[in-house]
């Protein structure tokens, strides 16, 4: 029943790779978006099994600090998203492109 | 006895009036401006309510003056409401004068043993360790300066109404003048050294302005900047002699300082040097605002300034203002007979060079000037006597007959249209009557004729001299020499000036008597400078005659200096014969050289150009003051600006700039480096946040 918090970094790990892989790599605005949004998950996953190995060593006591902060991340994810979603459109609407490469007018 | 309450309280009105004057005239001065730039930006002529008939008159006659000095031309502009600050300076002099006069009846009438009245106190400064307290007091010294300032100020107020008249900055000037007369009256009136100090630098700034009032021609800007560095040299001997004073005394308080000196040589002999060394610098200050002799250059220069200024400020009070701090402080000079007799050498010596070089000038302010600095060696010679009252004596009737002197030649620029080269004048008593029999009567005090004031006070300081032997016979005899030098061209100018042929285009000039208003000053001070000599008749006059009148009411103010001087010099007193024999010596030697200089330039110009031929260089030699101005130039300002160069190639050049423009190429450089950054991929932002995320991360683990 009960998944080892190994595991759960393991996976974190892995999500937060792919977004890192996918942040550097891909060029598609959107896409970059959705890889933060993959990191920003996997540090939740962390932060729900650290919980969750507290509470194994704490015999059963619950330990309640990796939720809340999850849940802040959570938050601070919707916002950052709802943000970067509108400068998406904004950028869409002046330059008709949402590829990174043909927005580094501030390169001199 | 502390004086009652009530006058305590209106002693501040004195200082204060004078100073609400100026900032009225101020006021008034740029509302004039406003008024000016509203209506007519060039020279006069708008109607308006406020300009009277007689004053276009005076501003039509200064105008048709065709002359070909072109920097005393003037273009008469019609004050506006600015005229009002005539009368509002005048009566604020005014005032200021009767209440004086007021407090020193009070004075008298407290009697011997009230030595002065005294305003209340003001904290300025309370550093807990050093608090200054400035009051203003009335002593029987600043008792006949405060009416000296006051009273000829006024009288040269009310001439300068006439003299000013049609100027642009009429207003200014009376703002400025005002201005003066606030600080004198401090640097008189302030029972600390540091109170006389703000009025020593206030009445320096003043001179300053004046001096260069007319700036927009260029000289007088240079004279009055030259004035003030001048002064500066002496205001800084002044400052480190009161750091001494400080040192030495633990306060700044001039009763508490005169009075200390006698005590301090009694208990520590020590302290004889460190006297001598605060008397020295004081003197020092002293010689820079009274004009001696290494600082004396200013002077003449400063009769760039209008005329009433070098009356008011350059010949009866601001130069005398070193006068004054050697006597007020007499002990602290009397201490050292070494020190005295420097400053008798320094007087004599200026007395005798700058009445050489008023013997070849031929500007008739110079004259004055360099006839101003004579006597104010003179005044020297006596305080370096011990003769402290004699000073103030001659001080007094100095004050009456070069402010005659210098308002009469203000009477015969205006009526000339602002012709100074007596050159160029001659037989000026047919047009101008009352000019020249007031400034005859100047003529003769200056030059020491028998009963007229000069002659009291230059042959008591004389006679002073002689008495005291040694040493100062050589003095006495410089003194007598000048004395002689004085006759001769105090009658050179009289004859140069008013008699003679007449040296002018008729047909250009047309010389007027000045009006009312500046006739009348100069009629008060002839009855002065006639009169000036009862204030003290010398004491061979005792069989028949009330002697030594201001001598006894300076008494308690020169006591302690005199009674050091008797402990260390022993009292020194001319039998009556040897009194009268100088006494008619003198009147014999200013009689023979004022007849024999009258005899001979009466004829006109020719004795003098030929002194210029027999031996220019000689005359020369004269004309330059001694050449001490060149001498300046070479030695001090030269030099100056030689390292001044030098500070500003190397030090301002390489050093100053080199890290200035190093400090703006480093920025630059590492700009060019730094821009590389912005790359504009968000991948190497997204790096560079990552990586220095994890570094702060790894130092914060690290510093657990």
């Amino acid at each position: 029943m009960s998944v080892p918090p190994g595991h759960l970094f393991a996976l974190a790990a892995l999500l937060f790779a792919i977004g890192l892989a996918g942040f550097f790599l891909r060029r598609n605005v959107i896409v970059v978006l959705m890889c933060i949004e993959l990191m920003l998950n996997a540090a939740n996953l962390t932060f729900l099994a650290a919980s969750r190995m507290h509470t194994l060593e704490n015999g059963g006591r619950p330990d309640l600090q990796g939720p809340i902060f999850a849940i802040f991340v959570i938050v601070v994810a919707a916002v950052e998203a709802a943000v970067g979603l509108a400068l998406v459109i904004a950028l869409y609407r002046n330059k008709q492109t949402v590829s990174l490469d043909d927005v580094a007018d501030l390169k001199d | 006895m502390p004086p009652s309450q009530a006058e305590l309280a209106w002693m501040w009105w004195i200082p204060a009036l004078p100073l609400l004057g100026s900032v009225l005239c101020g006021l008034l001065h740029f509302l004039t401006l406003r008024a000016r730039g509203a209506w007519a930006p060039k020279a006069g002529g708008h109607g308006h309510d406020h300009g009277d008939s007689h004053g276009h008159a005076a501003a039509a006659a200064a105008d048709h003056g065709d002359d070909d000095h072109g920097h005393d031309e003037h273009v008469a502009v019609d004050a506006g409401i600015g005229a009002l600050a005539y009368p509002v300076a005048v009566l604020a002099l005014l005032i200021s004068f009767v209440l004086a006069l007021a407090a020193v009846v009070q004075l008298g009438s407290l009697g011997e043993h009230t030595v002065s009245i005294e305003g209340p106190a003001w904290h300025w400064i309370d550093t807990g360790v050093f608090p200054i307290d400035i009051s203003i007091v009335i002593d029987r010294l600043s008792a006949v300066m405060v009416l000296i300032v006051t009273g000829i100020g006024l009288l040269i107020h009310i001439y300068a109404g006439g003299y000013m008249k049609g100027d642009p900055g009429f207003a200014k000037f009376f703002a400025y003048l005002n201005l003066f007369v606030f600080a004198m009256l401090m640097l008189i009136l302030s029972s600390s050294l540091l109170g006389l100090f703000v009025g020593w630098e206030g009445v320096g700034l003043c001179s300053y302005l004046l001096i260069g009032f007319w700036y927009d021609k260029g000289w007088p800007a240079e004279a009055g900047q030259k004035a003030f560095v001048m002064n500066r040299i002496g205001d800084a001997c002044f400052l480190v002699g009161s750091f001494l004073l400080v040192h030495l005394f633990g306060t700044l308080d001039l009763s508490d300082i005169a009075g200390g000196v006698a005590a301090k040589l009694a208990s520590a002999p020590g302290a004889q040097l460190e006297l001598f060394f605060a008397g020295l610098c004081l003197f020092g200050g002293a010689c820079g605002k009274s004009a001696q002799l290494p600082l004396f250059t200013w002077l003449p220069d400063a009769m760039a300034g209008p005329t009433p200024v070098s009356a008011l400020i350059h010949a009866a009070t601001m130069v005398t203002a070193g006068i004054y701090l050697v006597v007020r402080l007499n002990p602290l000079f009397a201490a050292n007979p070494t020190l005295l007799f420097l400053i008798a050498t320094v007087g004599a010596l200026t007395a005798f060079v700058a009445g050489t070089t008023a013997l070849v000038q031929r500007d008739i302010k110079k004259v004055l000037a360099y006839s101003t600095v004579s006597q104010l060696g003179y005044m020297f010679l006596a305080l370096g006597t011990g003769a402290f009252s004699s000073a103030i004596f001659h001080l007094a009737t100095h004050a009456f007959f070069k402010a005659l002197l210098f308002l009469g030649a203000g009477s015969v620029i205006h009526g000339m249209h602002h012709e100074q080269d007596m050159h160029k004048m001659g037989n000026l008593r047919k047009y101008m009557p009352q000019t020249f029999l007031t400034f005859v009567v100047g003529a003769a005090a200056l030059s020491g004729l028998p009963l007229f004031s000069g002659f009291f006070s230059k042959d008591e300081i004389l006679g002073q001299v002689f008495a005291q032997g040694g040493g100062y016979y050589v003095l006495w005899t410089i003194g007598l020499v000048t004395a002689a030098m004085t006759a001769f061209y105090t009658w050179r100018m009289v004859a140069l000036t008013f008699y003679g042929p007449e040296r002018f285009d008729k047909t250009k000039l047309h010389p007027h008597e000045s009006p009312i208003l500046m006739t009348a000053p100069l009629l008060v001070l002839a009855a002065l400078a006639i009169l000036g000599g009862a204030l003290s008749f010398p004491p061979v006059f005792e069989s028949f005659v009330r002697v030594e009148y201001l001598h006894d009411w300076l008494a308690p103010v020169t006591a302690p200096g005199t009674q050091i001087l008797e402990e260390q010099l022993g009292k020194h007193e001319l039998a009556h014969s040897t009194e009268w024999i100088l006494l008619g010596l003198g009147a014999c030697v200013a009689l023979a050289f004022a007849h024999r200089a009258f005899h001979r330039f009466k004829q006109g110009t020719a004795s003098d150009l030929a002194t210029f031929e027999r031996s220019p260089l000689r005359a020369r030699f004269l004309f330059e003051a001694w050449g001490i101005d060149a001498a300046y130039t070479k030695l001090v300002v030269q030099p100056v600006r030689v390292l001044a160069l030098m500070i500003a190639a190397v030090v301002d050049g390489t050093l100053i700039d080199g890290f200035v423009n190093g400090a703006a190429q480093a920025a630059l450089s590492g700009a060019s480096r730094l821009r590389r950054m912005t790359s504009g991929s968000i991948a190497s932002y997204g790096l560079w946040m990552g990586a220095v995320t994890a570094l702060i991360a790894i130092l914060l683990v690290w510093n657990r």
